[in-house]
């Protein structure tokens, strides 16, 4: 065959050199090349760049026992039968050694010559192909791992071509049909949506980054800080990547901070800040009319006092729910102090105004009145800006003064309403209703008389027979009528009643002498006693009485978790206490006037 | 006259009974060297590989047998199509033998694992490898460039695919160790000269073809065309039925850097209009199609033996590897009688009809075919 030819075919041979997979495959089809076109007898591939570092390939060396290539082609290359030549201009590639019995024609090395750069070319693509392929694995592994960036890409008919495990769920991805449309779908506001889009598709460059709902089907939303970026691939190929953030956390964070800035935390109403606000702007605004309404709880002091401040905060949300109920949309409902709420009107005339202050009281009592809790009255008082020259805040000062006085009338009847709230409360919770104060009373007189009480002090033991156990109002009743023993924390809540009963009686000018009496009603003549451990004479005569009475009683009437006991078995009870519970002295006299 | 330091013996039996014919050939073999150091043996299909083996085994009471089956068995006397034939080998020679199971999907291991065998129970420094793949195995030509690898430039290895009569079902590979299928046996002979001449005698015909896919013993695609289409088309058209035919007569040729051929042989055309060679063919090659001239061949054939022959001081045996398809188009074994009056009533031969031809034309051994390869061995 002429020469020629022969070079056209291995020319061809050598251009078709591709890489077939692996460094070792193309040193397999470099060997099979090498030794078939040109009669090769051995064969060194150098490789000095590419993923998996240095490498030495070779063929037919095997029983030269050779431990350093690089040094036997150092030492053989100037030889007739080799050939070597480095890879890559200036790349470093790697070297190629062939060695051919007999040298290579000049012909044969222009051959390799060529053969040689398609070798380097072929590595040089490969690596960089290498590289990409790397640097898209880690990327794409950065992508599908995000755990907080949900990155979508359409392609140009609106398919999704990539996304990751966030997208999935974020955009409720589903691996069949899904495509643009679905996602259009749930975008709010979609028109908006759109027109960010076409405008993205149209001029070819990202949008900023916005904020955007995601509805589903079931209408629950979730914000998101989504941009849209185009990608061009060729005329008519493309596509756009939605890369977005779940921010609803963030936007519930925002919101609940905005309404708290603005919201009362207890009641849910504006808040002063907020209601100083809307007054400056209706007065900004020349708005007339304006009217202005005040109200405040009646006797929420007193009730934090005697009841605890959660009672307290009950009623002024059950206030707050009443007033929301009360005015329109566009009023303004604001609790501005501790018991004290405003409302502004914008648009009402004064009749109006005053009609709904009046319903804001009357729903307020009439709440009270047949409700199982503590009765609550507000006293109201309105004013209204009628002209430009009226400022909102005048009429809210008027409005307050109003409300004021209204108080004023109030007090009294507010305080006896608690008063016998708390009595008819006592009612149920000490069994007054069994004769219980009657008993107590008449055991005190006799006792009281036995060991020569005055008038006064006797009437003083006989109101203290009665109120006594008022502190009990603010028990728990499931600890209070609880049938069997009472565990420590609800001993240590028991014992507050006396505590609590101090604050009642000291509230109130008729109960107030018997205060420290009620206090004391518990302590032990040996000191160990409570809520003070007062011991002996410390304890005041009229504490000592009722303890005795108050204990016999006690043992001697019916209680729903046992039967009274026999009155021998009270008064060795009572016998068995003297000198460490009770006054032994006092149980001597009483016990000589019972038996 | 010296002594000679190697000596060969050959015997061959076209007895029915396998292990009779078997022992007849070893009995001939072995009376004329007495106790051999390396024995050949050629066996045709229809023998009880197994029951020969152990007779000749046992008559010449050598320790190393290397053994193919082939197509027929090429001795003095002509081409025994059925029979047995032993090649005794005795003197100062060294021999190791190796037989591994050819693994298709690693040939390149294969061919390794069969060096390192063979290196193993051998210290010699240089020699030659007698090598007999099983002709229907996976890609030879990479089992050979792996033992090559191993075995190096100072190994020349030559020999031939063990072939079964054209049927293409099963041939056979033998050692000392046994008879195998799928596999590749080898013998390692040092200290012995050798000299080879391999050729073909085909020649290029028309354009060349491009073989633009391609894979293991198919090529799916010539000029980028389905690969029957353009072989039909190069010959003015022929039928997928009258394939085999014109195969055999027109085979492809692949050329190296310098004009040589190395031949390809095509087996079948398939249904999906690829054409199943009986070798593998490199891809990305380009490849003419051959056409032959008796004459031609039967020139190639004297330049064969007298190339080997030319390269030994003292030739004392030969071994042939004749391509049975070769052998069928000369005919009458014309080849074979060629063959012998070349070598000349001096050097004893045995030869085998094989599937595919294992010579190197420099220093790696390839596997060719439609060629003859003659190695012979002497001082």
């Amino acid at each position: 065959m002429e020469t020629g030819f022969a070079e056209l075919a291995a020319l061809y041979e050598i251009a078709s050199l591709d890489f077939p997979g692996s460094e070792k495959g193309l040193f397999r089809e470099v060997v099979e090349k090498a030794s078939r076109l040109f009669g090769v007898r051995r064969v060194i591939l150098l490789l000095h760049a590419g993923g998996g570092g240095r490498a030495c390939l070779t063929w037919g060396c095997y029983r030269l026992g050779i431990d350093d290539y690089r040094a036997y082609i150092e030492q053989n290359r100037s030889l007739p039968e080799a050939y070597a030549r480095e890879l890559g201009n200036g790349d470093d590639l790697g070297l190629l050694y062939l060695e051919k019995k007999g040298g290579f024609s000049p012909r044969e090395v222009r051959l390799l010559d060529i053969f040689s750069k398609r070798l380097a070319e072929v590595l040089q693509a490969h690596y960089l192909q290498d590289r990409v392929r790397r640097a898209n694995e880690r990327f794409k592994l950065v992508v599908e791992n995000s755990p907080m960036v949900a990155v979508l890409g359409l392609d140009h008919r609106g398919k999704p071509a990539q996304w990751n495990r966030e997208a999935e769920q974020l955009f409720g991805i589903v691996r069949t049909n899904w495509g643009c449309k679905d996602l259009l779908r749930q975008v709010v506001p979609r028109e908006r949506f759109k027109e960010a889009l076409r405008e993205v598709l149209r001029t070819g460059r990202a949008s900023p980054p916005g904020e955007w709902m995601l509805q589903n089907r079931a209408g629950a939303g979730r914000w998101v800080l989504m941009s849209i970026v185009p990608v061009y691939e060729g005329p008519g190929e493309g596509g756009v990547f939605f890369m977005a953030v779940d921010i609803t956390a963030r936007k519930e964070a925002e919101e609940r901070f905005r309404y708290l800035s603005v919201r009362d935390a207890l009641t849910g109403l504006y808040n002063r800040n907020y209601f100083e606000e809307v007054m400056q702007r209706l007065d900004a605004e020349g708005r007339r009319p304006v009217s202005v309404i005040t109200f405040d709880v009646d006797g929420l002091k007193l009730v934090n006092d005697c009841l605890g401040h959660a009672e307290g905060d009950r009623l002024l949300r059950q206030v707050a729910a009443v007033a929301r109920k009360c005015f329109r949309e566009e009023d303004f409902v604001a609790r501005i102090g501790g018991d004290e709420f405003a409302v502004i009107l914008p648009g009402a005339a004064y009749t109006n105004a005053a009609r709904a202050c009046a319903r804001l009281v009357e729903t307020v009592e009439a709440r009270g009145k047949h409700g199982p809790e503590l009765p609550v009255t507000v006293s109201a008082g309105v004013a209204t800006a009628q002209t430009i020259r009226e400022s909102v805040y005048e009429a809210f000062k008027q409005a307050d003064d109003g409300m004021y006085r209204e108080k004023l009338r109030n007090t009294n009847r507010v305080a006896g309403r608690i008063l016998g709230f708390c009595m008819a409360a006592l009612q149920e919770k000490d069994f007054l209703a069994t004769g219980h104060a009657e008993r107590l009373a008449v055991l005190g007189e006799q006792l009281g008389r036995s060991v020569g009480l005055t008038k006064e002090e006797l009437d003083k033991l006989a109101l203290l027979a009665r109120v006594h156990d008022i502190g009990k109002v603010g028990i728990a009743t499931h600890i209070l009528f609880k049938p069997g023993p009472l565990a420590k924390e609800e001993r240590d809540e028991m014992k507050r009643h006396v505590e609590i009963g101090y604050r009642i009686a000291r509230s109130f000018p008729e109960l107030a002498p018997v205060a420290d009496l009620i206090l004391q009603h518990h302590e032990w003549w040996n000191g160990q006693g409570y809520p003070r451990g007062l011991k002996g004479d410390e304890i005041d005569l009229l504490a000592r009485i009722l303890a005795i009475v108050d204990a016999y009683d006690a043992m001697t009437s019916d209680r729903p978790y046992r039967k009274a006991l026999p009155k021998e078995e009270a008064i060795a009870e009572l016998q068995r206490c003297a000198g460490t519970q009770f006054d032994p002295q006092l149980v001597e006299v009483f016990l000589k006037l019972i038996r | 006259m010296g002594v000679e330091r190697i000596k060969a013996g050959i015997g061959y039996s076209r007895r029915r009974i396998s292990g009779e014919a078997g022992c007849e050939a070893a009995r001939q073999a072995c009376a004329q060297v007495g106790k051999p150091v390396l024995t050949v043996l050629f066996t045709t299909e229809e023998c009880d590989q197994a029951a020969v083996l152990l007779q000749v085994l046992e008559e010449t009471r050598c320790t190393r047998l290397v053994g193919a089956c082939g197509a027929g068995i090429v001795t003095p006397e002509g081409v025994l199509r059925e029979g047995v034939g032993v090649l005794a080998l005795a003197g100062e020679v060294e021999t190791a033998t190796a037989l591994v199971a050819f693994a298709p999907d690693e040939p390149e291991a294969t061919g390794r694992r069969l060096g390192e065998s063979l290196l193993s129970a051998s210290s010699a420094p240089e020699g030659a490898v007698v090598v007999f793949p099983d002709g229907l195995a996976g890609n030879i030509a990479e089992m050979l460039r792996g033992l090559y690898d191993v075995v190096g430039p100072d190994f020349r290895c030559i020999g031939g695919g063990t072939g079964d009569n054209l049927r293409f079902t099963e041939t056979y590979q033998m050692t000392e160790a046994g008879v195998a299928s799928n596999a590749v046996a080898a013998a390692l002979i040092a200290g012995c000269s050798f000299g080879l001449g391999v050729g073909h005698g085909w020649k290029p015909v028309g354009p060349p073809l491009i073989i633009t896919r391609a894979r293991d013993k198919v090529i799916y695609e010539l000029d980028e065309r389905p690969a029957f289409a353009v072989y039909a088309q190069r010959l003015g058209g022929i039928d997928v039925e009258r394939f085999p035919e014109y195969g055999m007569r027109h085979p492809l040729g692949i050329a190296d850097a310098s004009g040589r051929f190395i031949i390809r042989d095509p087996l079948l055309a398939r249904p999906d209009g690829s054409i199943q060679l009986v070798t593998e063919v490199p891809p990305r090659a380009v490849a003419y199609l051959m056409e032959y001239e008796t004459e031609e061949l039967l020139r190639v054939t004297r330049e064969v033996v007298a190339a080997a022959k030319g390269q030994v001081r003292k030739p004392r045996f030969a071994l042939i590897f004749h391509c049975v398809s070769r052998s069928s188009l000369l005919g009458c074994e014309v080849g074979e009688r060629i063959i012998r009056e070349a070598l000349g009533e001096s050097i004893p031969f045995l030869g085998l009809l094989t599937f595919g031809e294992v010579a190197p034309y420099d220093d790696a051994p390839l596997f060719h075919n439609k060629a003859l390869v003659v190695a012979i061995g002497g001082e």
